[in-house]
């Protein structure tokens, strides 16, 4: 990362642009002569600062592959992202990273897969389907699976029903319910009722990448030994507290032991479940 | 040209003793215990402004570090010890420049304990002769002299610019050596905590609960422990009652902080990891114990006993240990024999040192 | 920047906290010139106009039904309603009132009952909807400063999420708490630091007092601990609680964890 001399000072970058992803997200590209020599690879991430108000730890949403730098942002109403939501093209943030290890996308190729998407867990994944889709030929098959609350809550969608035009890719999508005034044609139910029918030939031959709540990794971790696979062939990412990003503010330990920040954020599942609390 | 330092040194305060800027080496309380709290402040600052910028447009600066080099003298061995491991959490991976800065503009003289301190127990952690971590190290003799060991070459070059030294003598040494070894034989002999790490692995539910039960998660021992480093950041507006000049001015700032304490655990969002202050405590211990010794390979604990004098509810790290591990430990009274002689002509060497 | 146009109201307290405002002395201009005071009872020589307003501060608390119509008042013509002191985020000190016998107290204040109209002591937030407190008793200036700072740039103030201790323990101060030998004998019987919320700089205990939890209780408070150790050095609960409750009184909230508590 740059300013390795200083690891607590963050690079300028500017707003380039704002695009609603839904009524409680954004996403934001970027912009910064940094930016443009940005390195960094899926289930990487970065803390965005906004000068005098606050800092907060962001997921890549995008891959190298793509123009530009693009973080989605949810408003969970705290400090820093409500005053993100806030902000116009052209405001100046402060960001450093690339943090944490990222999904060994060099040891998937050549295997199928599956993507599981929970919520917001689709923002860090998309990075890694973008990784994918540049890199299609070097990876078999591929599936998506996305869930959210409620239809009204999809993100990107442009760019999924790309996908599923694609022949590719099979995309699947569920909601947990449908509110009123809410239009869907498609499943509903929590996201295993998926994960619990989809089609697979050999589970071994598979790489599952799943993000979302904790919660969900342990009902979607069953479904998924259920359907054969192995713990250590499911790919999750925590969240933690992180306020330095590099290891040194103990922030996001887990049992006292477990740096979220360098040892992760991407563990597999079987590394979580070794751990205690860290499917809380 | 001598240039002359600030010296800290251990001043009484009460009943007890604290690290305080000098001017006469008669402030130095060198007969003291230990002070109160460790010398993690003087490294690693309960405040610090990492860097300024603009609320507009960002350009942020690194915040100017205070480096006046300072001579810090009475560091304890078991303070001395706990350096090691600060000296590798702010270097591995990435630079930490601020600890650095002051950790490196500050010359350690270190003071061997011939006694054990009040509540403490570095025989069982093993930190009571450190190898290095300082720049000198003295050891009281009888007949109102020092044994002055350098531990770098800045140590050295003191020694040998403002010190009337003279060889050591082999008996000179054996007092010493046998006051180390009878601490060593004392505290050490069949007790350690070498097999701590898998015991923290295994269920102490019951001592957890029985702790949570009284811990105040005041963060008192946190505070004062020599090998607890945890801090936050954040971001303010530089402005304060008496500067409004520019309220455009930034700074990210660090402060300490504690595992005790819920907003620790507590992610953007409201979910609370370790909700409960048991499971807190049990986070804790862990990490001293189980943690550091993986990620650093010491232990995170130098037997000070700094947090048993510190916790207001008596929340004591000897008889958790005891209880966690079996291992029964002792506590000392210090021998009639040892009341420090203070030679005049030895404590003016500290403050006339030169570079 | 358009300046906010600014409110500054007084309900029933000591005044102190506005004192404190105006103890600014020349700073109170540079953050005059900041925003547009357009309604200061204290300050007369102002215009007064409290409509419209971009942000109220209400200091003193809630203490007849001619103030509870006077801040729902305020709320209506205000876009942020801010709370100074803990008379006004919690009842403050005449929150006593409350613990005490209602008819007693009003007997004792007026010879002549009739026309008086007095309701329990309340903190504003018990009437209306409060986007910020700032706590203490007074406020802290510099408190006040970074707040209004803040307001003005659009940004959340921030908050300490942790208690007094933690700013305590990063001063040079002695703990009043400590237990000094292994026979107690002990500096304080009692400081409220541990559930008090941080942000004031340990004022009391850095001036040789023990924290009398004037900011209001953290978002963790371990009173149960706090009330078993102090009794084990032989404080009555009804005393502790009493004393933990002397500022905080008029808040529903914190008469609810402290009921649980018995
Ligand atoms: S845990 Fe306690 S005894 Fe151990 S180093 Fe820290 S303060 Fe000293
Ligand atoms: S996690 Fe807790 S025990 Fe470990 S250094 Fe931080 S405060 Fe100390
Ligand atoms: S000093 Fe004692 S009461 Fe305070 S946090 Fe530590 S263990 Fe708990
Ligand atoms: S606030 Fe009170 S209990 Fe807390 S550290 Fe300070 S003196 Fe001790
Ligand atoms: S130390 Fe306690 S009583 Fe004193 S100002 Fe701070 S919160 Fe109020
Ligand atoms: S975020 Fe600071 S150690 Fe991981």
């Amino acid at each position: 990362m740059k300013n390795k001399e200083n690891p607590y000072i963050p690079f300028d970058a500017t707003i380039t642009s704002i695009k609603e992803l839904n009524r409680f997200s954004k996403s934001y590209r970027f912009d910064s002569p940094e930016i443009r020599e940005l390195n960094y690879e899926p289930g990487q991430f970065f803390e965005i600062t906004i000068y005098g108000v606050g800092q907060s730890v962001i997921g890549a949403t995008d891959s190298m592959f793509d123009e530009g730098f693009e973080l989605a942002v949810l408003n969970t109403g705290g400090l820093v992202s409500s005053k993100l939501h806030q902000l116009e093209v052209g405001n100046v943030v402060g960001i450093r990273g690339p943090f944490g290890k990222p999904f060994p996308m060099d040891e998937f190729k050549g295997k199928n897969m599956l993507f599981i998407c929970a919520g917001i867990g689709f923002w860090p994944v998309r990075s890694a389907i973008k990784h994918v889709l540049a890199n299609r030929s070097d990876f078999g098959k591929m599936n998506v699976i996305l869930g959210v609350r409620e239809p009204s809550l999809f993100c990107y969608v442009n760019e999924v029903e790309e996908w599923i035009a694609r022949d590719d890719i099979t995309v699947q999508q569920t909601v947990d319910g449908i509110p009123e005034g809410e239009q869907w044609n498609g499943e509903v139910g929590l996201i295993t009722v998926l994960t619990d029918k989809f089609e697979i030939d050999n589970p071994e031959d598979w790489v599952v990448l799943c993000v979302g709540p904790p919660v969900a990794f342990k009902f979607i971790g069953m479904s998924l030994n259920n359907r054969g696979f192995t713990d250590d062939q499911i790919y999750v990412s925590l969240e933690r507290k992180m306020k330095c990003g590099i290891g040194k503010c103990n922030n996001c330990l887990i049992d006292g032991r477990v740096y979220v920040c360098q040892n992760g954020a991407v563990f597999t599942l079987a590394e979580v479940k070794a751990l205690p609390g860290g499917l809380d | 040209m001598a240039t002359y330092h600030p010296l800290i040194a251990p001043v009484p305060n009460g009943e007890d003793f604290v690290f305080a800027e000098v001017k006469s080496s008669k402030e130095i309380a060198f007969s003291f215990d230990k002070t109160k709290k460790s010398l993690k402040e003087f490294l690693l600052k309960p405040e610090e402004v990492l860097m300024t910028a603009s609320f507009t447009e960002g350009k942020a600066k690194p915040a100017p570090i205070d480096d006046t080099m300072k001579i810090l003298f009475g560091a304890r061995p078991c303070d001395i010890t706990a350096l090691e491991l600060f000296d590798q959490v702010f270097s591995i991976d990435y630079d930490d420049p601020y600890y650095l800065s002051h950790r490196k503009n500050t010359i350690i003289l270190g003071l061997n304990c011939l006694n054990l301190c009040k509540n403490g127990f570095c025989g069982i952690t093993e930190s009571f002769a450190p190898k290095k971590g300082y720049d000198i190290m003295f050891t009281e003799l009888p007949g109102e002299k020092f044994l002055v060991e350098s531990g770098s070459l800045t140590g050295e070059k003191l020694i040998h610019k403002s010190m009337n030294v003279e060889g050591v003598k082999e008996e000179d040494r054996i007092p010493i050596i046998q006051t180390f070894k009878s601490m060593n034989d004392n505290l050490s002999n069949e007790k350690s905590l070498a097999g701590i790490s898998s015991i923290m692995a295994l269920d102490h539910q019951a001592l957890w609960d029985e702790y949570g039960e009284k811990c105040l998660a005041c963060n008192l021992c946190t505070s004062v422990c020599p090998t607890c480093w945890c801090f936050t950041v954040h971001e303010r507006i530089a402005v304060s009652a008496d500067d409004l000049s520019d309220v455009t001015k930034t700074e990210k700032y660090r402060h300490w902080t504690s595992c005790l304490f819920k907003d620790y655990h507590t992610v953007s969002g409201g979910h609370v990891f370790n909700p409960t202050t048991a499971s807190r405590l049990e986070f804790y211990y862990k990490h001293k114990f189980k943690g550091i010794p993986e990620k650093f390979g010491v232990l995170g604990c130098v037997g000070c006993g700094r947090c048993v004098s510190a916790c207001p509810v008596g929340i004591d790290i000897r008889e958790s240990l005891e209880r966690l591990t079996n291992v029964e430990i002792d506590i000392y009274e210090p021998s009639e024999s040892s009341e420090s002689s203070e030679s005049s002509e030895s404590s003016d060497v500290i403050t006339e040192l030169r570079l | 920047m358009t300046k906010p146009k600014v409110g500054i109201f007084g309900l029933t307290g000591c005044a102190g906290c506005q004192l404190e405002i105006l103890n600014l002395e020349e700073q109170v201009l540079n953050l005059l010139a900041l925003i547009d005071v357009s309604y200061w009872r204290m300050a007369q020589e102002l215009p007064a106009d409290p409509t419209n307003l971009d942000i109220a501060f209400i200091e003193g608390s809630i203490t007849n039904e001619e103030e509870i119509h006077e801040v729902k008042e305020i709320r209506e013509n205000a876009n942020l309603v801010i709370t100074i002191g803990s008379c006004a985020g919690s009842g403050g000190v005449q929150g006593m009132r409350n613990i005490m016998d209602n008819d007693k107290v009003k007997a004792a204040a007026y010879k002549d009952l009739s026309g008086v109209r007095s309701v329990p002591v309340k903190g504003v937030d018990e009437v209306i909807k409060v986007d910020y407190k700032i706590r203490g008793c007074p406020i802290n200036r510099d408190d006040f400063v970074s707040i209004v700072t803040s307001l003005l740039l659009g940004r959340q103030p921030h908050v300490w999420n942790s208690p007094v201790c933690n700013e305590c323990s990063m001063q040079n101060n002695d703990c009043f708490f400590e237990r000094t030998t292994e026979t107690p004998i002990y500096r304080s019987n009692i400081c409220l630091g541990p559930i008090t919320e941080a942000g004031c700089g340990a004022r009391c205990p850095s001036n040789g007092m023990p924290c009398d939890g004037c900011r209001g209780l953290t978002s963790d408070p371990h009173i149960s601990q706090l009330v078993t150790e102090a009794r084990k050095r032989g404080e009555t609960t009804e005393k502790i609680l009493m004393l933990a409750k002397r500022y905080s009184a008029g808040s529903s909230a914190v008469k609810k964890s402290f009921e649980e508590m018995r």
